[in-house]
């Protein structure tokens, strides 16, 4: 690692070589440059103070909607089969009575030997 | 009933999580959009994301990568936003604008010199104080990677705010590297 990364790991609390950071200290530009980068970190946090933002309670509303379209989903199928099934028992439609009887002969041909020609 | 998105067993935590993340993702995007009030509303945008998309069980670092990649991309795209509707500029009175806002300004244009990915990297850990596993995850890096981008963010922003560096570093710090050259000399 180079001067600058090993004062970068030092400066960010990441593992770096006790010996790397030491030859980096004994060379003034090293230094300096630690010093730059500390000076660096407090110039570019942001000024603006933290707003009071609202979290949003968005889940529990999708959640109470999901469990209503559920219900209703639910009601719907359990309701259409139950009125299903009460039909089918109650109203079981009655062939109607013949009026007349028709009767007619059948012919069947009889295959010729040998297969289809 | 409350599975996947829902998440229900979740949203009590995820509230919680919200709130302890708030400051850090307020804070970053200030810095990634260069707005107070837009940062505002993307981190408002950024809750809205997490609380529609299930969220990472793997512990509190995951969840904290995972919060800054939804910021990060919300960042992006104002970016490209900007970059098809570029806003029209403002003309401000230069006489007026105060030492601190000049060191904004700068610091800003700094930043904005930056590549997208070594800005975020750089933000995510000075302004958000996200550890480089953290930011790795965010940012779909190695660590390695991490800490060669933030080192070569940190050396190209130290070149451009050499002024302001240079007031905010102090006159005790400045004798003390002085007197300390010196003497190795």
């Amino acid at each position: 690692m180079s001067n600058a990364e090993v004062l970068s790991a030092f400066l960010d609390g990441e593992p770096f070589d006790r010996g790397e950071l030491a030859g980096a200290l004994e060379d003034p530009e090293g230094r300096r440059l630690l010093f730059d980068l500390l000076a660096l970190r407090e110039i570019v946090q942001p000024e603006e103070s933290i707003p009071h933002l609202p979290i949003p309670k968005v889940p529990i509303r999708f959640a109470v909607r999901a469990v209503f379209a559920a219900a209703v989903v639910t009601l719907a199928l359990t309701g259409g089969y139950a009125i299903g099934v009460k039909r089918s028992s109650a109203s079981e439609v009655q062939a109607p009575a013949p009026t007349r009887i028709v009767e007619g002969t059948t012919t069947i041909a009889e295959p010729v030997e040998g297969g289809m020609r | 009933m409350c599975s996947g998105v829902l998440n229900c067993e979740g949203m009590a935590d995820r509230s919680a999580v919200l709130a302890t993340h708030s400051g850090a993702l307020f804070r970053y995007l200030c810095r990634a959009v260069g707005e107070a009030e837009a940062a505002r509303d993307l981190t408002q945008e950024v809750f809205l994301r997490a609380t529609r998309t299930p969220m990472p069980a793997n512990g509190n670092g995951h969840v904290t990568a995972w919060l800054f990649r939804i910021a990060r991309n919300l960042a992006l795209d104002y970016h490209r936003g900007q970059r098809r509707h570029p806003p029209v500029e403002v003309l401000r009175d230069q006489v007026a604008r105060s030492a601190s806002q000049d060191v904004e300004l700068a610091v800003n244009q700094a930043l904005a010199s930056l590549t997208d990915l070594d800005r975020d990297v750089f933000l995510m850990r000075e302004v958000a104080g996200l550890g480089y596993e953290q930011i790795a995850a965010a940012c779909e890096l190695t660590p390695d990677a991490v800490r060669s981008r933030i080192c070569r963010a940190r050396l190209a922003l130290r070149e451009q705010l050499a002024a302001p560096i240079a007031t905010s570093r102090g006159p005790a710090a400045q004798r003390s590297l002085n007197t300390k050259t010196r003497t190795d000399q």
